[in-house]
């Protein structure tokens, strides 16, 4: 079996008398989207800088490619591509510049065709040589993911990256790292507390809260336990109306249109809830369970 | 690896506006007192000689290129420090506040190696400025005034240096102020690694290098047993290359301070910078 390609163990951080990572232990395999979630003020960003050594750990470790990241800084930092909270660069410089610069912190040397390339496919072709302070957040965004991508890493670690991007630009980040997975085999470690975003691209995922795991593993293992939301279609439509204030439905339910009733049930409730509208003359034309993240994010965060 | 960063940083501070702010405050100074010296020097110079002229007759064109850059040295040395501050103490500290710090870190780089990048494209920065000075101050003055003899007058003597032994010392005891530069350089970089913002190491090394050259200054004898140990005292060193004798000793101590507060400072700057959490 091959071993993980980051390895994380009872990593703990303290500042001060606070403890802002508390024995977090989570492993990323090769080809992962890892989700790194939690709320606000969990300790998402303060692990993540002590994956890239900006911060040092009170205890525990980390391994890269199977090996220790104290003693292999330079080796393991080479093959990483980060971003970590906001893409911040040199206002004085160009975009193009900016990226030289990055890319000459690097032993392997950057040519500027490479640079041209990453920079159209991020979306900023023709906007190469603006200074960046002529950029908007979402550009310096864009520049950030083509900085992390300057050396062909294995492993990208995003910390929200898509924090101030508009809609074209989150389907077009999410495009690219199904792409980044899918086509170059990268492994991306992804945070973020925008879950739908984590659910839309990542495979699997860790939920930490208050610096603690609450939950790790595969998201589709995670996501068929517990409760589903349940989305029942019918015909005629308006025809669920007359079974609002029923008890067997009205204990259950979440919202409702004329041609569509959503419900919170078990796996196991969900084929004697449709019997039962079956029965009662419906004609059911569509069932649509899913076990949403967000309720799953906010139940555990809730619960613990 | 140091090499090419530092390359990269003197690219970096050659970009910045505030880069240009010393040499600008350099070259407008020097100009205003060559003016000053050109319009209205002789008349200057009969007020100061006026009080030893009782003891002394002097012969040739005293007011020459010599003696207007010795006054310009002596009157920028203590400026230019704080021109220097605004950029080292902005090297570390500028880049955490602009985030870029984390960014950097971030790379195959070792914190050692960017902070003495760093302190080297100061040291060249600092370098470029003062010949900049010797340019303006000297081969500017000489053009312009012509050679001569330099009469230092100090509180208790008169010395003369021939004109053809002036040159070499002028250009030596630039070096001194160079090595006396790298220490301010030192000291705001190590400044800059505690801060998260640019204007505080900035502030903290000029309101330092004021605070001791006060107590260097003040005539006071409770200071008299301190004035030794502060560096200020010693970076002033390029002015005992205008005496006659050299104080060789003396020269040789201040550099061994100088040297060593500037090992000290980067030692430290280094200790603090590789243990430091970025948190900005």
């Amino acid at each position: 079996m091959q071993a993980p390609f980051i390895e994380v163990k009872d990593l703990t951080k303290y500042y001060g008398n606070f403890r802002a990572v508390d024995n977090l232990t989570f492993h990323v395999n090769q080809g992962d989207i890892y989700g790194f979630l939690g709320p606000n003020g969990a300790g998402k960003s303060t692990t993540l800088r002590m994956l890239l050594t900006l911060i040092r750990p009170s205890s525990g470790s980390i391994r890269f490619f199977n090996s220790w990241l104290s003693g292999n800084r330079r080796m393991i930092l080479g093959r990483i591509g980060s971003i970590v909270e906001r893409p911040d660069f040199y206002n004085y410089l160009s975009a193009r510049m900016n990226l030289e610069y990055f890319g000459n912190l690097n032993e392997r040397s950057i040519s500027r065709r490479k640079i041209y390339e990453l920079l159209d496919l991020v979306g900023l072709n023709g906007r190469e040589e603006d200074k960046v302070r002529e950029y908007s957040h979402g550009m310096k965004q864009r520049l950030g993911i083509a900085q992390a991508l300057l050396h062909d890493p294995e492993i990208i670690i995003l910390d929200e990256p898509t924090t101030g991007l508009d809609p074209e630009g989150i389907i077009n980040i999410r495009n690219l790292l199904k792409n980044l997975r899918d086509e170059k085999a990268k492994t991306i470690l992804i945070s973020s507390h925008i879950l739908s975003e984590i659910e839309l691209v990542a495979n699997s995922m860790v939920i930490i809260n208050k610096g603690k795991l609450v939950a790790e593993g595969r998201i589709s293992d995670l996501l068929s336990t517990d409760e589903m939301v349940v989305t029942f279609r019918c015909s005629p439509a308006s025809a669920f109306k007359s079974f609002l204030d029923n008890p067997e439905i009205k204990q259950h339910l979440i919202s409702y249109s004329d041609t569509e009733m959503v419900l919170k049930l078990s796996m196991r409730e969900i084929p004697r809830i449709n019997s039962f509208l079956v029965e009662k003359g419906l004609e059911i034309t569509g069932i649509d369970s899913k076990r949403k993240l967000e309720d799953y994010f906010l139940k555990l965060v809730r619960d613990n | 690896m140091l090499l090419k960063l530092t390359w990269l940083e003197l690219i970096k501070i050659s970009r910045k506006p505030r880069s240009y702010i010393g040499f600008a405050v350099v070259t407008l100074i020097v100009i205003i007192i060559q003016f000053a010296m050109y319009v209205d020097g002789q008349s200057y110079i009969d007020f100061i000689s006026s009080s030893i002229e009782q003891n002394f007759l002097f012969s040739g064109k005293i007011l020459n290129g010599n003696l207007v850059c010795f006054m310009i040295l002596q009157t920028l040395i203590i400026q230019i420090p704080l021109l220097i501050a605004l950029v080292t103490g902005d090297l570390i500290s500028g880049e955490a506040a602009l985030g870029t710090l984390r960014l950097v870190l971030t790379k195959p780089v070792t914190r050692g190696t960017v902070l003495f990048a760093k302190f080297l494209s100061g040291s060249i920065y600092t370098l470029l400025m003062l010949i900049w000075l010797g340019i303006l101050a000297l081969f500017l003055s000489l053009l312009i005034f012509g050679n001569g003899d330099l009469i230092v007058l100090k509180t208790d003597e008169v010395i003369i240096l021939q004109d053809g032994d002036v040159v070499w010392r002028f250009l030596t005891a630039l070096s001194l102020a160079f090595l006396a530069l790298l220490l301010v350089a030192s000291l705001s970089l190590l400044l800059s690694c505690f801060a998260d913002n640019s204007i505080g190491p900035i502030v903290s090394t000029m309101g330092i290098i004021i605070l001791f050259t006060i107590i260097g200054t003040l005539e006071v004898p409770v200071f008299d047993h301190v004035k030794p140990f502060l560096f200020t005292t010693h970076m002033l060193v390029w002015r005992n290359l205008f005496e006659d004798p050299l104080p060789l000793g003396q020269i040789f101590l201040s550099i061994m301070v100088l040297m060593g507060h500037i090992v000290m400072f980067l030692l430290a700057a280094w200790i603090y910078f590789n243990k430091k959490d970025i948190l900005v």
